[in-house]
C-alpha cells in the first residue's frame, strides 16, 4: 500500500483544480439559492428555504422535470432502434458500404446549434421543406413548432437525427468485435436472422449496449440546445425540458436565486440517475463492463 | 388457392433478395442526408429560392456564403475564437489529466477509488447546474467576453472525462514495463515520463479528439459567456435567428460550413473516436 502512495502526487493536480473549479461554484449554487437575487431592485437578501417552496408550488417546473424524463425515453429508445438497425444494415456486405457508413455519421458531426437552426429551417410553417413536401404529395399541412402539442416531438425528432449515429457507431464497433463462430452456428441450425439477432447477437452486444443506452441517457438529460434554438421552450411553455426553464428563469426573468434553486433540484435528479448507473455498472455489471 | 401460393413465394424470395436490403439504404441515406441537402440548397438561393425543394438556377447565388467569407458577417472570427478556446481547454485537460489518469490507474487503494469515483459523478452534472453560479463568478471577476472566462468554466468537465478516458487507457499497459524500469532504479515520475508517455499517443488523441469536440460544440456556458469579442462558432450560428427575423442564407450556410472542421476530424480520428465512444470497451 506505501509504495502506492507515491501516486498521490500525480492525482492531486487534477484533484485541486476540480476541488477549486467544481467546489467553488457548487458552494456559489447553494449559497444563491437561499437568497432573493434581484438586481433590477438592487436586493440581495437571505430568505432561508423560500425559493425551494415556491419551486414546489410551480407546475411549469415540475412539467418541465417530467417532460425531460419523457424526453430521454423517447430520444433514447429511439436512437437505440435506429441505430441497430443501421449496424445491421452496414453489417451487410454491398457495394459503397464504407461511403454508406461515413454519409449516416454526418449528422452527429454538426455542431448542436448548427443542427438546430437547420431543422428550424425545416421546420418553417410557410418555406420549410418539410411542409413543401407534404404539399408536393398533397398531404395536410404540419404546425411542427408552433402547436404547443406538436412541439416538443418536433423537437426529440431532432435529436433523434442527431445522435442515432451515435448509437449507431457504438452498435456497429460492438457488432464487429463479436465472434463469429456462435452467430454460424446459429445459422447452421436454421435460425433466420432476425431470430439470430434477437437471441444471439443482442445478449452478445449486452455490455455493449448497457454502457452506451446509459451514456446516451445521461447525455440527454442535459438537453439544452436544441429547444433552445428551435423554440425557447415555446409557444406557451409548451416544450421546456429542464434545462430551457433553469436558463430562462436565470437570464430571461434575471431571477438569479430562485432558478439556482432549480438548478440544485436539477444537480440532485442528475446525482440520483448517475447513483443509479454506478451502482449496475460496478456491481451488477463488473467484470462485464470493465 | 394457386394464385395465393405464388404470392408467398414471390413475397419469399423478395425477402431473401437484395431489395429489401436497397430500400433500407435508401431510407436511411434519405432520412439521413434531407436536411443537408435542402439546406445547402437554400444557403446558395435568393430570398425567392429558399426551402426549394430542387435547385433552381434562377435563384442560384454565392452572395450569401461570399458574406460569411469575406464580407459583414464573417465567419472567421467566431472560427478562430472556437479555435483558440478549444486548443487551449485541451492543453490545460491534457497536463492534468495525463497524470492523474496514471495516477488513478496505478495507485490501488480505497481513497484512490472514491476519488476517481467522484470525478466520474461530476462528470454527469448537467452543465445547466452550475451556469448560474459561474456566470455571477466570472461577472464579478471582469472576465466576462474573455478566452480566460470561457476556458475556465470549460476544464472541469473536460478534466473529468479526460481522467476518465486516460485511466481507462492505462489500465491497458501492463504493469511488467514499469518493474523493469524500476528494477534499473528509475523514480515513479521518470518512468511516467519516459516509459508511459512515449507509449500513450493512442489515449492522448482519444483525450484531445474528445476534449476538443466538447469544447468546439459547447453552447450554453459560450452563449451566457460571450458577448461580442470572444462569440464562439456556436453562438455565432444560432445568432441568425433572433424571435423577431431569421437570416436564413447565412444562417445555413454558416451552420454548413462550421461541421467541416468536424468532419475532417472524424475521417482523421475514427478510430479514436470508436474507442471513446464506447469507453475503451473496443479496442478499435
Amino acid at each position: 500500500m506505501l509504495r502506492n502512495r507515491k501516486f498521490y502526487f500525480f492525482v492531486l493536480p487534477a484533484v485541486l483544480v476540480i476541488a477549486v473549479l467544481i467546489g467553488f461554484p457548487v458552494v456559489k449554487l447553494f449559497w444563491l439559492s437561499g437568497m432573493r437575487y434581484d438586481l433590477m431592485k438592487g436586493v440581495i437578501e437571505p430568505i432561508g428555504w423560500a425559493n425551494f417552496q415556491r419551486i414546489l408550488g410551480d407546475t411549469e417546473f415540475l412539467h418541465a422535470i417530467l417532460r425531460t424524463l419523457l424526453y430521454v425515453v423517447v430520444v433514447v429508445t429511439a436512437n437505440f432502434v435506429l441505430g441497430l438497425t443501421m449496424a445491421v444494415v452496414a453489417d451487410r456486405p454491398f457495394k459503397g458500404n464504407r461511403l454508406f457508413q461515413l454519409i449516416l455519421m454526418f449528422p452527429m458531426l454538426l455542431i448542436p446549434t448548427a443542427a438546430g437552426v437547420l431543422w428550424r429551417f425545416m421546420y418553417n410553417p410557410t418555406i420549410g421543406p418539410l411542409n413543401s413536401l407534404l404539399k408536393a404529395l398533397s398531404l395536410p399541412q404540419v404546425a411542427w413548432l408552433s402547436s404547443s402539442s406538436l412541439a416538443v416531438w418536433s423537437i426529440m425528432l431532432v435529436d433523434i437525427w442527431a445522435w442515432t449515429p451515435y448509437m449507431f457507431l457504438v452498435l456497429y464497433a460492438g457488432l464487429k468485435a463479436l465472434p463469429q463462430e456462435p452467430l454460424e452456428a446459429a445459422r447452421i441450425d436454421g435460425a433466420g436472422s432476425f431470430k439470430v439477432l434477437r437471441y444471439v447477437t443482442l445478449p452478445m452486444l449486452r455490455p455493449v449496449v448497457f454502457v452506451a443506452v446509459s451514456l446516451k441517457f445521461i447525455d440527454t438529460f442535459r438537453v439544452f440546445a436544441y429547444p433552445w434554438v428551435l423554440t425557447e421552450g415555446g409557444p406557451g411553455g409548451s416544450s421546456h425540458v429542464m434545462s430551457t426553464y433553469i436558463y430562462l428563469n436565470a437570464f430571461r426573468n434575471l431571477k438569479y436565486g430562485l432558478s439556482s434553486a432549480m438548478a440544485v433540484v436539477a444537480m440532485l435528479i442528475s446525482l440520483t440517475f448517475s447513483s443509479i448507473f454506478l451502482y449496475f455498472a460496478f456491481t451488477r455489471g463488473r467484470g462485464e463492463t470493465a | 388457392m394457386r394464385d395465393t401460393a405464388r404470392l408467398r413465394e414471390w413475397i419469399a424470395r423478395l425477402i431473401r433478395s437484395k431489395v429489401p436490403l436497397y430500400l433500407a439504404l435508401i431510407l436511411l441515406a434519405v432520412w439521413t442526408l434531407f436536411p443537408f441537402y435542402t439546406g445547402a440548397i437554400s444557403a446558395l438561393s435568393t430570398e425567392g429560392g429558399v426551402g426549394a425543394l430542387w435547385p433552381q438556377a434562377r435563384h442560384l447565388t454565392t452572395r450569401y456564403v461570399a458574406d460569411l467569407i469575406r464580407g459583414d458577417d464573417r465567419l472567421l472570427p467566431p472560427l478562430l475564437n472556437s479555435a483558440v478556446v478549444t486548443l487551449v481547454t485541451i492543453a490545460i485537460v491534457l497536463v492534468l489529466a495525463l497524470p492523474a489518469g496514471y495516477g488513478f490507474s496505478r495507485w490501488r487503494g480505497r481513497t484512490s477509488r472514491s476519488v476517481y469515483l467522484l470525478f466520474f459523478v461530476l462528470r454527469m452534472l448537467p452543465p445547466i447546474a452550475l451556469v448560474i453560479p459561474w456566470f455571477l463568478i466570472i461577472a464579478g471577476w471582469d472576465l466576462m467576453d474573455t478566452y480566460i472566462g470561457l476556458v475556465i468554466t470549460y476544464i472541469p468537465f473536460r478534466l473529468c472525462l479526460g481522467v476518465w478516458l486516460m485511466k481507462g487507457f492505462f489500465d491497458t499497459i501492463p504493469f511488467e514495463i514499469e518493474e523493469a524500469a524500476a528494477i534499473d532504479g528509475a523514480s515513479a515520475w521518470q518512468t511516467f515520463t519516459r516509459v508511459i508517455l512515449p507509449l500513450s499517443r493512442n489515449g492522448v488523441s482519444v483525450t484531445i479528439v474528445f476534449a476538443g469536440i466538447q469544447s468546439y460544440i459547447e453552447y450554453m456556458y459560450a452563449v451566457s459567456l460571450t458577448r461580442r469579442v470572444t462569440t464562439t462558432l456556436p453562438v455565432f450560428i444560432a445568432a441568425f435567428a433572433t424571435p423577431w427575423s431569421i437570416r436564413y442564407q447565412h444562417m445555413l450556410g454558416a451552420a454548413l460550413i462550421g461541421t467541416i472542421p468536424m468532419i475532417l476530424l472524424f475521417l482523421a480520428a475514427q478510430k479514436q473516436i470508436v474507442r471513446g465512444v464506447t469507453g475503451g470497451m473496443i479496442k478499435g
